[in-house]
């Protein structure tokens, strides 16, 4: 029978940030097949504890009626991608049945034993006091940065794991072995970006929340929006991946890299980054993502145009708050704000972190878009897939005989909805492609380019600016002595 | 009772008829701004003015939420053919300026407005 549970929030919630701290003290002896095993559970009882934590209600948004529901976006975000990760390799050979990696079992034991801490506290608390939220703070910092030290582990041992199949030319020669490769590939590249999106956010809080003394939020109205937008890319991604969504993202995402480029172009303009740096690195990368979204959303348009398209409420509501949020920061009624006010805007809402951050994660939306398109359930229109056809058709002739019947003409006459014909699968596989490759430069490139040129920086600043240094270890060796127990 | 049943009646069939020609108006509307968007998505191709970019998303929103305001066995209109930014503008301008548009909420329906505003400003 298991003894009770006697420890407090605070001490189950350092426990469960030193075990994490832990894992690294000897990254070889990490089993990467144990550690994803338990890895969606640890991330789902994040998930939960941080949604029941206190906080102030979430914002309305103008023009539309509903009120969003009252989540944490950013914690919702990385359970999403732990739960996309896990339907991607369950379908695999590895990692299969078998031991689940005990830390990550105690973590996640912590961590519901918390929620049922707090949710039996809180449950009739409407309105939180300040004190409240300052500790909801700290708690969720401590969470975050959990998660993400958790994450740089795996990633830690999945290099190595890698690199031992790798030079290990016998495994490869076994079918068994390459299938390990490809899913440990995979694994690598997802948990590098939830490492990247966690750690994002813990920099940005670490460690002045654990004191109960968070820094003011940059931009906070655009980085929820950013946060409930992300949330909902993946939530439709996942749970409807249908053509009309698809077309959503891609359009506000499109839209979005479009104003955050005319932000950047101020911010150059002012002085507030370096301009020469900003000008051979990160306009040309911000230009070509903005190409290749919009490539995307062409072909998505056409697939769903000519008929109501039916995007998921949620997905709406959050490209509505996103594209407001910055059409305010880009606008002056109704024309493009000019360079002057474009400067006061950038100096005064310290926002390039939060713009910054929002091309950072530009690769999440690349891989969950991935598993969209090839998601079997992926449907369209008789009569639009035979458009889109033709125009490939013409484009490539070798490639797409006119001949071939890819569409029965009783489904385009009845207007049936069809299954994704494999060359239209291809085309839209070859764009998100060229997207992946795009978010992966942009994130470079806005991380190089965003340092400003005369900044006017105190300590505090310095270390939000270490965010573009990645890696717990780093993290650890500054931060660790001042929160140590 | 069937004398007062009888008087109902026409006032029930006026009010059936005033909700269908809401919904068509409203199902109207929502069709203009979906092509609104689309066309406004097609004129970035050739113009980087960022306006388009949130003239094609927010037409699109706004048209979801529009549909939200009509019976969900609201018949289905035919889909005009796209004519362009111009034309498409000034037909979303058309149809939300028709009478049945103002049982809208005042909130949906200053968005709509400040949209269309930013829809003729930005091809000028």
């Amino acid at each position: 029978m298991n003894s009770p549970e006697r420890r407090s929030v605070g001490e189950l919630l350092e426990d469960t940030d030193l075990t994490a701290r832990r894992l690294l003290l000897d990254p070889d002896d990490l089993d990467t097949a144990a550690m994803i095993r338990v890895w969606p559970e640890l991330v789902q009882a994040a998930n939960e504890l941080l949604a029941s934590l206190p906080s102030r209600g979430p914002h309305a948004i103008p023009g539309v009626e509903a009120t969003p529901t009252r989540t944490d976006p950013l914690a919702e975000r990385l359970h999403l991608m732990a739960t996309a990760l896990n339907d991607n390799l369950r379908g695999r050979a590895w990692p299969g049945d078998g031991p689940a990696d005990e830390r990550l079992l105690d973590m996640t034991g912590n961590l519901v034993h918390t929620h049922d801490l707090i949710d039996r506290r809180l449950r009739d608390t409407t309105r939180p006091s300040t004190a409240m939220l300052t500790d909801a703070a700290a708690a969720r910092t401590r969470v975050l940065h959990a998660l993400y030290v958790t994450a740089h582990a795996i990633t830690l041992a999945t290099g190595a794991e890698i690199r031992d199949l790798q030079t290990n030319g016998r495994a490869l020669q076994r079918r068994s072995g390459v299938h390990k490769l490809t899913a440990l590939k995979l694994m690598a590249a997802r948990i590098d970006t939830f490492e990247q999106v966690a750690g994002a956010e813990v920099y940005q809080a670490f460690p002045k929340a654990l004191v109960g003394n968070r820094r003011d939020e940059a931009a906070p109205g655009l980085r929820m929006a950013f946060a409930a937008w992300e949330v909902e890319t993946h939530r439709a991604m996942v749970h409807e991946p249908t053509m009309a969504n698809i077309f959503e993202v891609s359009r506000v995402q499109a839209s979005t890299i479009a104003l955050t480029h005319l932000l950047f172009d101020a911010a150059g303009g002012c002085g507030a980054i370096d301009a020469g740096a900003y000008r051979a690195n990160l306009q040309p990368v911000l230009a070509a993502a903005e190409s290749a979204w919009g490539a995307l959303h062409f072909v998505a348009r056409d697939l769903t145009s000519m008929a109501p398209r039916l995007v998921a409420r949620d997905l709406r509501l959050a490209g509505t708050q996103l594209v407001h949020a910055l059409t305010q920061l880009a606008l002056d009624g109704t024309s493009v704000a000019t360079q002057t006010l474009l400067s006061e805007r950038i100096a005064s809402n310290h926002l390039l972190a939060t713009l910054v951050s929002a091309l950072e994660s530009h690769r999440d939306s690349a891989q969950v878009l991935m598993d969209a398109v090839l998601d079997p359930r992926l449907g369209i229109k008789a009569d639009a897939a035979q458009r889109v056809l033709a125009d490939l058709a013409s484009g490539n002739r070798e490639a797409l005989s006119p001949q071939e019947p890819w569409i029965d003409p009783r489904d385009i006459a009845l207007g049936r909805q069809v299954p994704l014909p494999a060359p239209v699968r291809g085309a839209l596989i070859r764009h998100v492609e060229i997207i992946d490759s795009a978010s992966r430069r942009l994130a470079t490139a806005s991380v190089d380019t965003s340092q400003p040129v005369q900044p006017p920086r105190t300590q505090d600043q310095g270390q939000v600016r270490t965010s573009t240094h990645r890696g717990a270890l780093v993290l650890d060796t500054q931060v660790a002595p001042r929160v140590a127990r | 009772m069937n004398e007062s049943t009888d008087s109902q009646r026409p006032a029930a069939d006026t009010g059936a008829a005033a909700t269908t020609t809401r919904d068509a108006a409203l199902e109207h509307l929502a069709i203009t701004l979906a092509l609104l968007g689309d066309a406004a998505s097609r004129a970035t191709h050739t113009s980087h003015d960022v306006r388009l970019h949130i003239v094609a998303c927010q037409a699109e929103h706004l048209a979801g939420e529009v549909r939200t305001h009509t019976e969900p066995a609201t018949p289905q209109q035919p889909w005009p053919v796209d004519a362009g930014y111009a034309t498409t503008t000034a037909a979303a301008r058309r149809a939300l300026d028709v009478p049945e548009v103002r049982h809208l909420p005042v909130p949906l329906r200053a968005s709509l407005q400040w949209l269309l505003l930013l829809a003729e400003a930005a091809q000028t």
